[in-house]
């Protein structure tokens, strides 16, 4: 199935095995090589995709055959559906709401990459895209409004409330003589039927992300993750790295998380049907209800028709909808990279010394099977899927299995170099508050501190080679 | 016009020499250029766009005469004249991919899936545990006001602008969901109740009636109706006017330049043909076993919607559209073009848009005994499966050609929507 590799067809041999020691020797920060690594340029390996503009985020693994690359298509298809409300015609479609944030995978995830955010005149209203998750330490969830805020209803239906997002502008310095302004956001729940949350109920605001490479990532070997992690800081480098270990529905136990925000899902399968269930209203086999978030106590929300059908197994998303939906997510390739010239390439080094690399952890390699698909290659996704503290700033106070309020997981940062021909806008972070690779690194806090200052520290020009690396990837 | 008359008079004058033997001279048809194709392609999408806006009046004058004196016979005339307004728009469908003008408008008069239940009553007994279904009554037609997507919206009066402007602002949704050829089809036929068992939507004319009103709101009903066949008529104006000698569309095609133009071309057949048709529209319905999970469910006139999608494939590729009054503009082809290259590859496309074309003549068949595209995907059904998975086949298989074709033009730079075989993997370095 896998082509040869255009490193060998390339005879570029020498630098395959160049690579594989850099990964094993870059924590002691001794990589001292200068050139740009073919390999680099391949975040997928042989399976990468190609550069294919505003579509870049919606290509399959690199040389699988026509079969199967329709199947691909046809979950993209199920993936872009537009879910209409029960009862209609379209016994495959509807099952929307009662309660939604979208009506579609893709609205959220635009082009398969992040969700855009309008930032006219510093407000957002009821963002597509972003939402507010909820939590209660006593209940699980709100008791009354369940796991999320909805700020959309079925016809002549209330919806749980509007959201608003206000930004104040702060400066902070960067290098000498120059700041950088950071767009703080505020946000604002109005509820039009004065029930308000529970006092003790947790928010956190979280943006739909890129969802590139996400079978890779599920390919990675547990123990592989868990040999960079360092729960007590016993190395006493200030990092942490901890895992998430999160209930899975599939094996009915604990199960290392590695997708979301806070690593709060372990499988892609129960990441996406939990996403169609709570953001977009449809139920399937693990979250069986047709009225998605709805709790006991909104008894409007459940007294509105569902769309479970006999035709989609008692369920609103059969099994074979929610297969070829995870078939469209697993099989999602990763772009190749932009060419690095030499300032590219200090700045890789630098991230390397500034010990961005200690957590954006570079490469892993992988000798797994996606779907039917064997995969024996060195990804480049730049994450080790361990939480970190990143600090006050950040933290929204949100507790997410073992992720306390101030955790975050490392994000994985390839891709960032077709970002913005995808999406237009990087809007990075958790709630893409950050518009550039800068305003994202000066956010960066607690195990990040440090790193973050030895980089306001750099000269602008180290800077900027180091954005460039970052923008490369 | 003018490109009809040269090939003609170059055919005409092919057989002169044929019949004199002479032999000192270039054969005529070598004469076909990249900039003849793409002018021949925009040929045909005037024909082909004008056609669909002819036939849509012809629709609306239908549809008002029903609406004059609602009868079963005046209401089966509306949507016989629906039907034959599909024949040639499905066949501009090529036209979508490649051309982004084309997509981004085809959404107002195509989107799929439709929110039925917002436009207008739906069967109470479906899908609901309950026997008073409040969503019964959730609809503009049966509502004044009402709030869609927690936004209010005031549909005291049902107008173009209330479908086109209100309602395709909320929510976000990026194509319309009230609006179109599909809302039309809905408000002739009404929900197709039947599943994959045989039999279309069966909307009674007395919907109509404002004597003898059925399922209520008549009024509106009316007003919805034609408030759509309106809308549709604007619609396709504009995407006329786009395909003009200064249209925006056309414009933006020539902008292109040769190579561009012949990679649209070529990216429209090769799109609709591979993800759209086959995969989106054809195998993941077969795949769900699913009734609706396609275009024209409610007049189960899906087979002659994806026959038209392919004929319009193979009218692109050969340079030739027969219009609804029969005349055919003939032009310029990329088949001209592929043949001055590789005759055997140009023969192997043809071979392969004619298979495409047998197997959807048989699907065609099979509905019109009755075996429409819902009853051919559904389970258990393993004869009617296989008809249909033959049209994904021929559809995956003449992609493969155009592929080659790609490559024999040496526009590597094209990419086939939901393909990825073509990359060069070192292209981007």
């Amino acid at each position: 199935m896998i082509t040869s590799k255009p490193i060998t067809i390339l005879g570029f041999g020498s630098l395959l095995v160049a690579s594989l020691f850099y990964v094993s020797t870059f924590t002691s920060s001794e990589h001292t090589s200068k050139s740009d690594d073919y390999n680099h340029h391949l975040p997928a390996g042989s399976l990468s995709a190609s550069n294919k503009g505003a579509d870049t985020f919606l290509q399959p693994f690199k040389g699988i055959g026509l079969e199967e690359g329709l199947n691909y298509r046809v979950g993209q298809a199920l993936f872009e559906k537009l879910w209409v409300f029960a009862p209609s015609s379209t016994q495959a479609s509807d099952g929307l709401g009662p309660l939604y944030n979208a009506r579609s995978c893709a609205q959220c995830h635009v082009k398969n990459g992040r969700a855009k955010l309008d930032f006219s005149e510093n407000l957002v209203f009821n963002p597509v895209g972003l939402v507010i998750r909820l939590n209660n330490p006593e209940f699980g969830q709100d008791p009354f409004y369940g796991k999320q805020i909805q700020p959309f209803a079925y016809p002549n239906g209330q919806a749980e409330a509007n959201l608003e997002i206000h930004y104040s502008t702060k400066m902070v310095p960067v290098a000498s003589n120059t700041s950088v302004s950071l767009f703080e956001p505020r946000y604002t729940l109005l509820f039009p039927n004065n029930h308000s949350l529970h006092p003790s109920t947790q928010q956190s605001p979280r943006i739909a992300g890129a969802l590139i490479g996400l079978g890779l990532i599920e390919s990675i070997d547990d123990e592989d993750i868990l040999k960079w992690a360092d729960p007590n800081d016993t190395n006493n480098d200030g990092i942490s790295g901890r895992p998430n270990y999160v209930p899975s529905r599939d094996t009915n136990s604990s199960e290392l998380g590695r997708f979301g925000w806070k690593s709060g899902q372990a499988t892609l399968a129960q990441q996406n049907a939990n996403a169609l269930h709570t953001d977009i209203g449809v139920g399937s086999k693990w979250f069986p209800s047709g009225y998605g978030d709805c709790t006991e106590q909104q008894t409007d929300c459940l007294a509105q028709a569902h769309g479970n059908t006999e035709q989609q197994d008692g369920y609103e998303a059969s099994d074979k909808v929610i297969q070829s939906i995870l078939y469209f997510t697993s099989m999602t390739s990763v772009p190749k990279r932009v060419h690095l010239d030499d300032k590219g390439i200090e700045g890789q080094q630098l991230f390397s010394d500034i010990g961005c690399a200690d957590c954006h952890r570079p490469s892993y390699t992988l000798d797994s099977k996606i779907q039917a698909l064997p995969v024996n290659e060195t990804i480049w996704p730049y994450s080790d899927f361990l939480l970190h503290d990143m600090g006050e700033e950040l933290a929204d106070g949100f507790i997410e299995h073992q992720a306390n309020g101030s955790e975050w997981r490392t994000p994985p940062l390839w891709g960032l170099a077709h970002q913005k021909q995808v999406n237009q806008q990087l809007r990075l972070l958790h709630d893409g508050r950050a518009g550039t690779v800068a305003e994202a690194i000066l956010w960066h806090g607690g195990e990040a501190r440090k790193s973050k200052t030895q980089f306001v520290n750099l000269s602008q020009s180290d800077q900027n080679h180091l954005i460039q690396f970052v923008e490369s990837l | 016009m003018e490109h009809t008359k040269l090939v003609s008079a170059a055919i005409i004058s092919g057989a002169l020499l044929t019949a004199c033997t002479t032999v000192d001279e270039a054969p005529a048809q070598k004469t076909a250029t990249a900039t003849d194709v793409v002018s021949q392609y925009v040929s045909i999408a005037q024909a082909n766009y004008g056609d669909s806006l002819n036939t849509a009046k012809t629709l609306d004058t239908a549809i008002k005469a029903f609406l004059d004196a609602p009868s079963e016979e005046s209401l089966a005339a509306a949507k016989s004249a629906w039907i034959e307004a599909r024949v040639p728009y499905q066949q501009t469908e090529a036209y979508r991919f490649g051309n982004a003008y084309v997509d981004d408008w085809e959404g107002k008069v195509n989107a799929w899936p439709l929110d039925e239940g917002l436009i207008d009553y739906v069967d109470a007994s479906y899908g609901t545990e309950s026997d008073e279904n409040p969503y019964y009554a959730a609809n503009i037609i049966a509502n004044p006001k009402l709030s869609v997507g927690g936004v209010e919206v005031d549909a005291s009066s049902i107008t173009p602008a209330l479908l086109s402007e209100q309602l395709q602002e909320i929510d976000e949704v990026e194509s319309n969901v009230a609006t179109g050829y599909h809302a039309i089809e809905f408000l002739l036929w009404g929900q197709d109740l039947n599943g994959t068992n045989q039999g279309a939507g069966a909307r009674p004319a007395t919907d109509f009636s404002l004597e003898n009103c059925t399922n209520g709101n008549c009024d509106r009903r009316r007003e919805y109706l034609q408030a759509a066949s309106t809308l549709l008529i604007s619609d396709l104006e504009d995407i006329v006017a786009a395909w003009a000698a200064d249209g925006e569309a056309t414009k933006q095609l020539l902008a292109k330049g040769d190579n561009g133009g012949l990679s649209t071309v070529l990216t429209g057949m090769g799109s609709l043909s591979y993800g759209e048709l086959a995969g989106e529209r054809i195998k993941l319905g077969l795949m769900l076993h699913d009734p609706e999970e396609e275009h024209d469910c409610f007049a189960d006139n899906t087979h002659a919607s994806h026959f038209n999608d392919a004929l319009g494939i193979r009218n692109i590729y050969l340079g030739s559209y027969t219009k609804v009054s029969g005349e055919v503009v003939d032009g310029a082809s990329l088949s001209d073009l592929v043949a001055a290259k590789d005759a055997e590859l140009d023969q192997e496309m043809r071979n392969k848009l004619d298979v495409t074309m047998s197997a959807m003549q048989v699907m065609v068949d099979e509905a019109n005994k009755g075996n429409t595209f819902d009853v051919l995907i559904g389970e258990g059904n393993a004869e009617g499966n296989k008809v249909i998975q033959d049209v994904v086949d021929a559809l995956v298989d003449q992609t493969k050609t155009i592929e080659k074709i790609v490559v024999a033009l040496n526009l590597e730079e094209i990419e086939v929507e939901g393909s990825d075989s073509l990359d060069n993997p070192s292209a981007v370095l």
